[in-house]
């Protein structure tokens, strides 16, 4: 068995997301998709449930997938990669129409103009991606777009995991095995966390080594994270109107999103005297 | 508590933070000025014993305030020459800007020595919003932070170094900042610092430990607030001359935006 294989140098995280996306779904639905989206509908009252959902940098979008088997969700999902749509449809997600490539946060308002979402998701650190001009864009544009009753959750890094880590920096390389038979194994952080001095981006080397029958394929790239607190969520989503709640204070939501952090946002109400 | 260290010990503290070339570092913010129309009014907040603004009272033209939260950093700031106790405010900021300066307005605001990072994001913005109620028409903000990417190498790799520093002749001061593991809170980048200090003379040799809270924001996170507010921004120290001036902080100044002229 010839093991030499190719590697591939890549700098560019959204190649993961677009050429390598299969790999990058391979590795991201280690999580209890079900478990979470109950959690999340849970929150809803009875007599005023979840009927419209959307789920923001969606990728594979499992979330999604597990709305629609509810009955009565108008489920929606958005990424930038039409290859994760593609894979999303291959899991179950009926209605390629309603799930939008564009990038966020201008995607959300191609969404029709009549509807409003009751729930709209943007989990896994997805607004890490986007620059704090974006977050604030988007988050204005999910207000816009959240019906009367709508929330958001958003799920956040915990810092003091992240300065623990950053003291003790290990390289943990996991495998994963996929539905194909290749074995994958990947470190994510793969080396040292470059910091620059003005935000709180991070650069994280991450490798990917993909053992198939005749070969090992490496594949290095570089992904950029805004590391955002809670706190600084929060203050841009007070500026627009939300109100906010650390949900995973409650243990039950610790228990299915580890060691995150999620933030529900929901549209102050106004009160009579305001 | 930190504000034990404001109160009671301000006078060590004041000792232990009086390590930076003031007059140059004032002398660098007044040259931002045009010669037509120099800083006549400045105004350092979160003071302490305000040795910025004792160098800005050496120059001819300029009234000079200060606020703090501390009498006792009054009292030092007096006993090193400020001259005028009724323009050194003792009050909490955000509010003490707009409660308390009468109806001054700055052509100058100091806030240095990272001292945002006494404050919660919220009120971070709020004093923001009062600076630019109190600034002139030419007015200006300079804002010491921290930089992040020496805050996280001193994460990945923390050194407890101690300093001394003399007191008197016979009494010296040995401090570590930190002085031991930063603790980081889940949900904000607020790191709390403890600290020792460690007070020697022939007699006795005194420890005190305290844990200074520090929100440490991003240059990033401040300009996003001040963009809101219509100020533009300049970081200053991207200017080496600056940067071995504030010691490798980063310093950025904010201006109100000027309008377009109305036909």
């Amino acid at each position: 068995m010839d093991l030499k294989g190719s590697v591939n140098y890549i700098k560019m995280k959204n190649k993961l997301y677009k050429e390598f996306a299969s790999y990058y779904a391979d590795v991201t639905n280690d999580r209890d998709f079900k478990g979470q989206l109950e959690l999340i509908l849970d929150t809803f009252d009875s007599d005023n449930p979840c009927r419209s959902f959307l789920e923001l940098f969606a990728g594979q979008s499992l979330h999604s997938v597990e709305a629609l088997k509810k009955p009565d969700i108008d489920v929606w999902a958005i990424d930038s990669s039409s290859e994760m749509k593609q894979i999303a449809l291959a899991e179950g997600f009926k209605n390629p129409a309603q799930y939008i490539v564009e990038d966020l946060p201008e995607a959300i308002l191609k969404c029709p103009d009549h509807i409003k979402f009751d729930c709209i998701t943007c989990l896994y650190n997805g607004l890490s991606i986007l620059n704090m001009e974006n977050v604030f864009q988007l988050l204005k544009n999910c207000r816009q777009k959240l019906s009367d009753h709508g929330k958001m959750f958003v799920e956040m890094h915990d810092i003091f995991l992240i300065t623990e880590y950053l003291s003790n920096p290990q390289i943990r390389q996991t495998e994963v095995t996929n539905s194909r038979g290749e074995l994958i194994k990947y470190t994510w952080p793969s080396g040292k966390i470059k910091w620059n001095p003005y935000n709180y981006r991070a650069e994280v080397p991450v490798q990917f080594l993909i053992h198939s029958s005749h070969r090992v394929d490496t594949i290095e790239f570089t992904s950029y994270d805004h590391i955002y607190s809670t706190e600084h969520i929060i203050f841009l989503a007070g500026l627009i109107g939300f109100e906010a709640r650390i949900i995973t204070e409650n243990p039950s939501w610790t228990e299915f999103f580890g060691n995150s952090i999620i933030l529900e946002l929901s549209v102050k109400q106004e009160t009579p005297n305001s | 508590m930190k504000n034990k260290l404001y109160k009671e010990f301000a006078g060590y503290y004041a000792r232990v933070t009086s390590n930076r070339d003031f007059k140059h570092q004032l002398e660098l913010i007044l040259n931002t000025y045009d010669h037509e129309n120099p800083c006549r009014t400045f105004i350092e907040l979160f003071a302490g014993q305000a040795v910025h603004s004792i160098e800005a009272i050496k120059k001819t033209g300029i009234e000079v305030w200060a606020i703090d939260s501390s009498p006792e950093m009054k009292q030092l700031a007096i006993a090193e020459g400020f001259k005028n106790p009724d323009q050194y405010i003792v009050g909490d900021l955000p509010e003490s800007i707009v409660n308390q300066t009468s109806n001054v307005k700055f052509d100058c605001v100091a806030c240095l020595y990272s001292a945002f990072s006494a404050l919660p994001m919220q009120a971070v913005f709020k004093l923001l919003q009062n600076i630019k109620q109190k600034l002139s028409s030419q007015g200006k903000i300079f804002i010491e932070l921290h930089d992040i990417a020496d805050t996280m190498a001193y994460i990945a790799n923390p050194v407890i170094s101690y300093r001394e520093v003399p007191v008197t002749s016979d009494e010296v001061i040995k401090f570590a900042w930190p002085s031991d593991k930063i603790k980081w809170d889940p949900f904000s980048h607020t790191a709390e610092v403890p600290v020792q200090f460690i007070i020697q003379s022939p007699e006795l040799s005194d420890t005190i430990d305290f844990t200074s809270t520090d929100h440490i924001y991003s240059a990033e996170e401040i300009i996003f607030m001040a963009n809101i507010l219509d100020f533009e921004y300049q970081i200053l120290t991207t200017n080496q001359l600056w940067l071995e001036v504030f010691d490798r902080g980063i310093v950025l100044e904010l201006s109100l935006k000027q309008n377009p002229a109305i036909l």
